[in-house]
């Protein structure tokens, strides 16, 4: 009569110990590294129907976000701009382009163009920019650098985790908030005697209950 | 081999890792694939998204013709307009011009005006540099003559080659930009003014 273990078998053990401890672990990094925001959001660069370019407009120009975005100092929706905001230029610089042809027709029909959002949270979170903006959060905190962005790209989670990390501790996350659209702005040397001063001059409390966000 | 692990959760972690291939932060213009969509896209109005709903695809409407909304009335036309309740144009800001007001004036002139006016209102900025398109400075006569009021409507309204401003910059904002204006103007009135003695 045959063996019903054969010899190979003797291996089972050990294999198994093997595929038990390593199955699993790699299961494991493999959830933490991929089913992170830090990898299913951060690096999204959707191609626009328009190719504006942040680069040219705010980093070689010189405008400042304020200039299109213009409610994100009074409303919580800092707005894509109508389209007459590009054709206060645009009706006289590269006004034959065939690019800003969609933006021509926009600003003559009245039919806003399709941008495609890049930065969006999920619709149960309400996010405030005009409480950020006051509340001295740049705009280079959340968006990264713009004014090196010929197409714009999510560079930051946008996750709670990632909010909340700097709702319990602003401080190092605040500046001056004339500096705010300042996409240059470096920290002084000194951060702790600016802390205490935004916290004398302006002091927040960030919410870190459920309600702050999810209401 | 990961007989521990549920069948799809491995297939998923599998998958992602042959066809995504990327490590975290290299760019893709596919949508973002979130694990557990839960409630993230609801189908309520939110600002600036399409809504099929509407003729135009758009989610937010525009008042209807001859409508105010509460607190909307703009009553005070000199405020509003530049403008006094027979059409001339207000000689003088109807806000007081204090400090705070035209360093509020020249924050938004950096802003809305400086890119086009350039920050010294020469009519030297990048639309004149990069595009050749004539900009006027502030400091020529016409403009200097210019009543508030004036100045108010065309930052209102536009002029020439210049769209009006109505949407960005609320009107008390108008006002603090014809106040820094104002002040560039006087300033280089003075300068003028004094450069011979100061060349002594």
């Amino acid at each position: 009569m045959a063996q019903i273990f054969p010899p190979g078998w003797n291996k089972l053990p050990i294999v198994a110990a093997i595929a038990g401890v390593l199955g699993p672990a790699l299961a494991i990094a493999g959830v933490w590294y991929y089913f992170s925001p830090w990898y299913t959001d951060v690096g999204y660069q959707p191609a626009q129907p328009v190719p504006y370019s942040h680069k040219l407009h705010v980093g070689d120009l010189g405008l400042d976000c304020r200039y299109c975005h213009a409610s994100v100092e009074t409303s919580p929706v800092a707005n894509i701009p109508p389209t007459q905001t590009c054709m206060n230029c645009h009706q006289t610089v590269k006004r034959d382009s065939a690019v800003l042809a969609p933006i021509r027709d926009s600003a003559q029909s009245g039919r806003p163009m399709r941008w495609i959002r890049v930065h969006k949270l999920p619709d149960y979170a309400y996010f405030a920019h005009n409480a950020h903006v006051s509340a001295g959060i740049g705009c280079v905190t959340c968006h990264g650098r713009i004014d090196e962005m010929e197409k714009v790209t999510q560079m930051t989670p946008l996750s709670m985790s990632w909010c909340l990390d700097c709702h319990r501790n602003p401080g190092p996350n605040r500046r001056p908030v004339s500096q705010v659209t300042n996409m240059r702005w470096t920290p002084p040397r000194d951060l702790s005697a600016l802390v205490e001063q935004l916290d004398r001059d302006r002091p927040v409390h960030p919410p870190t209950d459920c309600s702050g966000c999810h209401r | 081999m990961t007989a521990r692990t549920p069948r799809s959760l491995g297939a998923i972690a599998l998958m992602s890792l042959v066809t995504i291939g990327c490590a975290r932060g290299c760019t893709s213009s596919r949508p973002p694939i979130h694990i557990n969509p839960s409630m993230d896209d609801q189908p309520k109005v939110r600002p600036q998204t399409s809504n099929g709903f509407f003729f135009d695809g758009a989610s937010m409407r525009v008042p209807v013709p001859g409508t105010v909304a509460i607190g909307g009335l703009k009553e005070d036309d000199a405020f509003f307009t530049g403008r006094t309740a027979d059409g001339e144009y207000v000689a003088t800001n109807p806000r007081t011009t204090d400090e705070a007001f035209v360093e509020r004036g020249r924050q938004r002139y950096t802003i809305y005006c400086a890119p086009c006016h350039d920050a010294r209102g020469d009519g030297k900025g990048i639309l004149f540099q990069r595009g050749n398109v004539p900009t006027a400075s502030f400091h020529q006569d016409k403009i200097l003559q210019y009543t508030d009021g004036q100045l108010f409507d065309v930052i209102t309204n536009g002029q020439g080659l210049m769209a009006g401003y109505r949407w960005p910059i609320p009107p008390a904002d108008r006002w603090a930009i014809v106040a820094y204006v104002r002040t560039l103007q006087r300033d280089r009135q003075a300068r003028a003014a004094n450069a011979p003695a100061a060349t002594q």
